[in-house]
């Protein structure tokens, strides 16, 4: 008897771990890379040319979205770059069938949580700490798990994510000495003070 | 009535029903058992095991495949339009209107679809609040149900079909002048639908127009002429009034301009200091009405009895110096206690002349209307506090539709328009206009949805709702206002204004291009329109006040027996909002009974005639018989009945159909409001009626604290010192609330009027499910913000007290102790939230709650919400599943946007940057909340008056809602013991 019961303790603890690792997020969402309707290399245009994150994701500063572009954004510069690009096919129709083009969600959160770009941004957090290195990937992977307790573990330890304002976007930053100092005395200050209260996300 | 002097704080004197009142076992079971019987248990057979089964069985089905959250995608625009940054919401001024009535509205879009529904603080029958019509309003645009394609006999056609046959109509028409075309159309008030109803009758000078509305008939216009001929209506100026008499006007409720009167009326209401006075207010009505629960003297009569009261009135008023000529002998049947009310009253106008005023509801019969004027005008009001303006629009006429129905019968009409409404539900049924319409050629009704008077036509024509529409509408007082649309019709719809078009000149136009054609044509230039539609008015103010031409008076004898009374429904208004179901769900706010209209009598009578709440009476006039239940009516008069218009309906959606009981046909084109009982009897037949006076009954503790202003003044205190109980010490360390905001809430139970557009706002902002009737018989409706109704005195003729009742946030709060899995945690601005994704429905929170202000998701309400109603949703709000608990979140959503904000423009949320949705929708400004820690804001100071109270402050759970008490104004020198005719 005391066997099967040493056998069971084992099973459950063997389901709980299996359970823990597998099923999160960790393990069931980073690496995420669906494929696109159109093959978008963010590692050419914010890599190699060097666009700016906000070219595109105009309303980050001001929303809480980070917004995707329009067609007409792209066809900013697509109706003269490019004009025969086969890759670039989806993108012509819909400039001219003026049907929207469906890009798949890769960083998703539940509905039941409410994240605020625009805030994150002004705080000083850059678009790595959560998107990862966007300019050389040649499509878009999720580098987090963006669960709730990996949220939690910058909103309790805020200082190592927060940059100077002009830094934001920039994916090559190195922070000085200097900026180390300025992101911690501004968490010591109580200027930048993530909220740990569900009424923060949860509504 | 109760002497106030001697109303102690034992709260045995407040009953919220009958049967509380006799210690009845229902009420009492209601009260005992938390989730009532039934409540608990799954309603299929599957029991509890099996369901476990299943449900292992399908997680494991289910298997990894569910491991990745489901894929969604984001469809950006093609081409971004101007200004419209995905995620912020955006707000236009529009206006909407109710039969010749206006509210102007600020209207909240999020993503290109409207969502909410505010009112427009530059619109002077708004003033930045709205009513529960208007809140709900957002909803019937949603509704999947609407009218969506023109047919003709059954067949889809198109508006070209249409069109086309329309125009081989008028060419045949044009012969003889039009002479056999007829157009009924519901009121209005706008100039441009004017415009073109003027081109309309120029091309056929020989159609007939008639304006019919099903709801109560107005009888001012009747009576208040003016020596040029035209019709006047009267304008009450609330804000300069310290006595007022209302003869069954119901000014705060449902009658015209209500949000505009609540505002005026309750700023002379607030009281701050011992020192501040307060106005009067005297009711004399047959029905409790919300305005009846706001007076400070209210005396219960007959319908058929207020031409009476008011030639006593005016007597009195003689004997004391007034000049009110050839008056009729007033009856002498009065009991000493009527005798002497009526005589306090009229002592007191007199004393306030100037600064008194006498309204009068628009249904009561044309020599009341008179008489009122020539009793205001002889007081010295007029043009202080009530003003004559011309009567603005066109009113209904039941007489022109008689005459219409004769020329039907005689054949003389081969093509009726019916333009909006429901005329064959609710004309007199004598004028049988179904089969009369049914025998004419082209039939055409153009509306919103299918109801019986399509049944009846031809052509059926879609209407588009007000949000997708252009226009323009003129208030009451002659401001007007756009109206300008937030969405494209969801549906082959057209507007008001592009039917009226079509009629007159034939053009398919579009409503943009019309009301911009109307507009250059008639004054405003470009710069004018772009100012007009930012602001949503124009023209403000610009009515003369006039004098009234006011004849004789005649001598009426009151109807004998007893009276039904006509009068619309705080849910369905006069019918249009029966589809409507926040309306229909939002208990009404004095019978509390909802998703029903039965008939209301007092309990008297219910003796009398040995009848229970519920049970059927079979109701006979000259003119029709129904069967109805009747709901049992503290302080109704006696030997009168009072029956809500607009339920009962056949053709309509199945959230509408067989809701309530149709009281159409007791009505003759001569007793549109009122009517003599034939035959009345009681039937064995007993239903449960959906009423929720009793739901979360908080076991007879002092809840809510009234006393006069008199008393006020000696012990300011009264309303702390209800309560006596020891020093309050915790159990444990309670949680400091020492940074940071603090949020807090404050409700003045004095401005209250009780008018459920809290109730409705909440629903809309917080996208709180429907749960229908039977859930609601089961006590599991969702709002979040309830409006308790108290009686106070005899069961004949007692007082009102309502107090809006929603999560305290209690800083110590019993649900959070109790909760196994955390859902509910307290954080540290004093917000007691609720994770939804962590409960698991225990309901040990409701259980422990003493307040008895959560509500738990029985069923999974949301999973049949068609798409399109969907688009109803606040974006910014999750959406429960079932299993579980959701409460009041003082609007978390807009606390954490207004933060947000503050913190990315580098500052603190300044007071009053936060409204929460029921604080905003308060016409009476009788809700305010904000930051207690910053001792200037406005929560704070109120907070800090002498009436102020915690409920339930004995169980030291530190509500962070206050109360301040109830204050009325009663005159010393009224009798003080009650007594009916």
């Amino acid at each position: 008897m005391p066997a099967i019961v040493v056998l069971k303790g084992a099973g459950l603890v063997g389901i709980t771990l299996f359970v823990w690792y597998y099923f999160s997020p960790q393990y069931t969402e980073v690496g995420y890379q669906p494929k696109q309707p159109i093959e978008y290399s963010h590692k050419l245009h914010a890599g190699d040319l060097g666009i700016d994150c906000r070219y595109c994701h105009s309303s980050v500063e001001s929303t809480p979205f980070a917004g995707i572009p329009s067609t007409q954004v792209c066809m900013n510069c697509h109706n003269m770059i490019g004009k025969d690009n086969p890759k670039l096919a989806p993108l012509r129709e819909s400039w001219e069938t003026g049907k929207p083009i469906e890009w798949i969600r890769v960083h998703d959160l539940p509905d039941y949580a409410y994240f605020n770009h625009s805030v994150h941004v002004h705080a000083g957090v850059g678009c790595k700490s959560c998107h990862g290195d966007v300019s050389r990937m040649e499509k878009v992977t999720r580098k987090e798990p963006l669960s709730m307790g990996w949220c939690l573990d910058c909103h309790r330890n805020p200082a190592p994510h927060l940059r100077p304002q002009s830094q934001v976007t920039n994916m090559n930053w190195k922070p000085s000495e200097e900026d180390l100092r300025r992101a911690q005395s501004l968490v010591s200050s109580g200027q930048v003070r993530p909220s740990l209260q569900c009424s923060a996300c949860h509504r | 009535m109760m002497s106030m002097e001697n109303k102690t704080q034992s709260n045995d004197l407040y009953w919220r029903s009958l049967e509380q009142k006799e210690g009845e076992k229902s009420s009492m079971d209601f009260l005992h058992r938390e989730f009532p019987e039934g409540a608990s248990e799954l309603s299929s057979p599957v029991s509890r095991r099996t369901f476990v089964q299943l449900m292992g069985a399908s997680a494991g089905l289910a298997g990894m495949v569910a491991c990745r959250m489901p894929k969604e995608k984001i469809v950006p625009y093609v081409k971004s339009p101007e200004h419209l940054v995905p995620g912020k919401p955006k707000y236009y001024a529009t206006a909407m209107t109710l039969g010749t009535q206006s509210y102007g509205l600020l209207v909240e879009s999020n993503n290109g679809r409207p969502t909410k529904i505010e009112g427009n603080p530059k619109h002077p029958s708004s003033l930045g609040a709205t009513n529960s019509f208007a809140q709900a309003s957002i909803l019937s645009l949603y509704d999947p149900s609407r009218s969506k394609q023109p047919k003709k006999d059954q067949v889809e056609q198109t508006w070209e079909t249409f069109a086309s046959e329309w125009e081989t109509l008028c060419a045949q028409a044009k012969k003889n002048q039009g002479a056999k075309i007829a157009i009924l159309s519901q009121t209005y008030a706008s100039p441009s639908l004017d415009h073109h109803r003027d081109v309309f009758l120029a091309a056929y000078p020989k159609a007939s127009w008639v304006f019919f509305d099903g709801g109560e008939q107005s009888n001012e216009s009747a009576a208040l002429t003016h020596r040029s001929g035209g019709s006047l209506r009267t304008y009450l100026n609330l804000s300069k009034a310290q006595v007022v008499l209302s003869l069954e006007s119901d000014f705060l409720g449902k009658d015209v301009d209500s949000v505009r009167h609540t505002k005026e009326f309750s700023k002379n209401r607030k009281i701050e200091s011992t020192k501040d006075s307060m106005n009067r207010l005297y009711v004399v009505e047959q029905s409790y009405s919300l305005t009846g629960a706001n007076a400070d003297h209210r005396l219960p009569v007959p319908s058929s009895h207020i031409y009476d009261v008011l030639v006593t009135v005016a007597q009195q008023l003689n004997r004391l110096g007034a000049s009110v000529a050839s008056l009729p002998k007033a009856k002498a049947n009065k009991t000493e206690y009527q005798q002497s009310w009526i005589s306090e009253c009229a002592a007191d106008l007199w004393a306030h002349r100037g600064q008194s005023l006498i309204t009068v509801g628009k249904h009561q019969p044309k020599e009341v209307h008179a008489l009122a004027a020539a009793i205001n005008m002889s007081l010295g009001n007029q043009n202080k506090t009530v003003f004559y303006y011309k009567t603005l629009g066109h009113e209904s006429s039941v007489m022109d539709l008689h005459a219409l129905s004769e020329k039907l019968q005689a054949g003389q009409i081969d093509t009726l328009v019916i333009l909006g409404g429901n005329p064959v539900f609710e004309a007199p049924t004598r004028l049988n206009l179904a089969s009369l319409i049914s025998t004419i050629a082209n039939t055409i009704h153009f509306s919103h949805q299918c109801n019986e008077t399509t049944k009846v036509c031809h052509w059926h024509l879609p209407q588009s709702h007000e949000l997708e529409s252009w226009g323009d509408v003129t208030n009451v007082d002659g401001t007007r206002s756009l109206i300008q649309p937030l969405i494209q019709p969801l549906f082959q719809t057209k507007s008001r204004l592009e039917m009226w078009a079509l009629l007159s000149s034939n053009q398919l136009r579009s409503g943009y291009d019309l009301l911009t054609a109307f507009a250059n044509q008639h004054g405003p230039s470009q710069n004018f329109w772009r100012k007009s539609l930012i602001e949503g008015v124009y023209n403000t103010g610009i009515l003369p006040p006039m004098t009234p031409e006011v004849a004789g008076f005649p001598k009426v004898e009151p109807m004998e027996g007893i009276v039904v009374r006509f009068e619309h429904s705080s849910a369905t208004f006069d019918g249009r909002f029966a589809e409507n179901t926040w309306l229909q769900e939002a208990p009404d706010p004095m019978t509390k009974v909802s998703w029903e209209n039965p008939a209301l009598i007092s309990p008297t009578m219910a003796k009398d005639l040995g009848v229970k709440n519920g049970q059927w009476i079979s109701l006979e006039t000259d003119h029709g018989q129904i069967e109805i239940p009747v709901w049992i009516m503290p302080g109704h008069a006696r030997n009168s009945i009072t029956v809500h218009l607009g339920y009962g309906r056949e053709v309509a959606n199945q959230n509408t159909k067989g809701v309530g009981f149709n009281v159409f046909p007791l009505r003759s084109l001569t007793s549109m409001n009122l009517t003599q009982v034939k035959n009345i009897k009681a039937l064995s037949k007993v239903t449960t009626i959906a009423s929720t006076q009793n739901h979360g009954s908080m076991e007879g503790r002092p809840l809510v604290r009234e006393n006069t202003l008199e008393e006020f003044r000696k012990h300011p205190e009264f309303a702390k010192e209800a309560v006596e109980h020891p020093p309050l010490k915790s159990l444990w360390k309670e949680h400091a609330y020492e940074d940071g905001y603090q949020w807090g809430m404050s409700i003045d139970l004095t401005s209250c009027t009780g008018c459920n557009a809290c109730t409705v706002a909440c629903q809309s902002e917080n996208n709180i499910p429907v749960v229908g009737k039977e859930q609601v018989i089961n006590g599991r409706e969702m709002n979040w913000i309830r409006i308790d109704r108290y009686f106070n005195g005899p069961e004949e003729d007692p007082m009102v007290v309502h107090q809006p009742v929603a999560c305290v946030h209690c800083e110590n709060a019993p649900c959070e102790q109790v909760c196994p899995v955390n859902a509910t945690v307290h954080d540290d601005e004093g917000l007691n939230t609720m994770v939804y994704n962590r409960c698991i429905g225990t309901r040990y929170c409701s259980n422990n709650c003493p307040y008895k202000v959560r509500r738990f998701n029985f069923f999974n309400y949301t999973k049949d919400t068609p798409e399109l109603m969907k688009m109803a949703n606040n974006p910014d709000v999750t959406i429960r599943f079932r299993g579980v608990m959701e409460k009041c979140t003082y609007c978390v959503q807009r606390i954490a946007g207004a933060k947000q904000t503050a913190k990315i423009e580098d500052r603190k949320v300044v007071d009053g940057e936060i409204t929460t949705a029921c604080q905003q929708v308060c016409p009476a400004d009788a809700i305010v909340f904000g930051d207690l820690s910053d001792p200037n804001s406005r929560v704070s100071k109120r907070k800090k008056l002498e009436q102020d109270y915690e409920m339930l402050a004995e169980l030291n759970i530190k509500p962070r809602t206050s109360y301040l008490a109830q204050l009325r104004n009663p005159n010393p020198k009224m009798p003080s013991a009650g007594g009916q005719a």
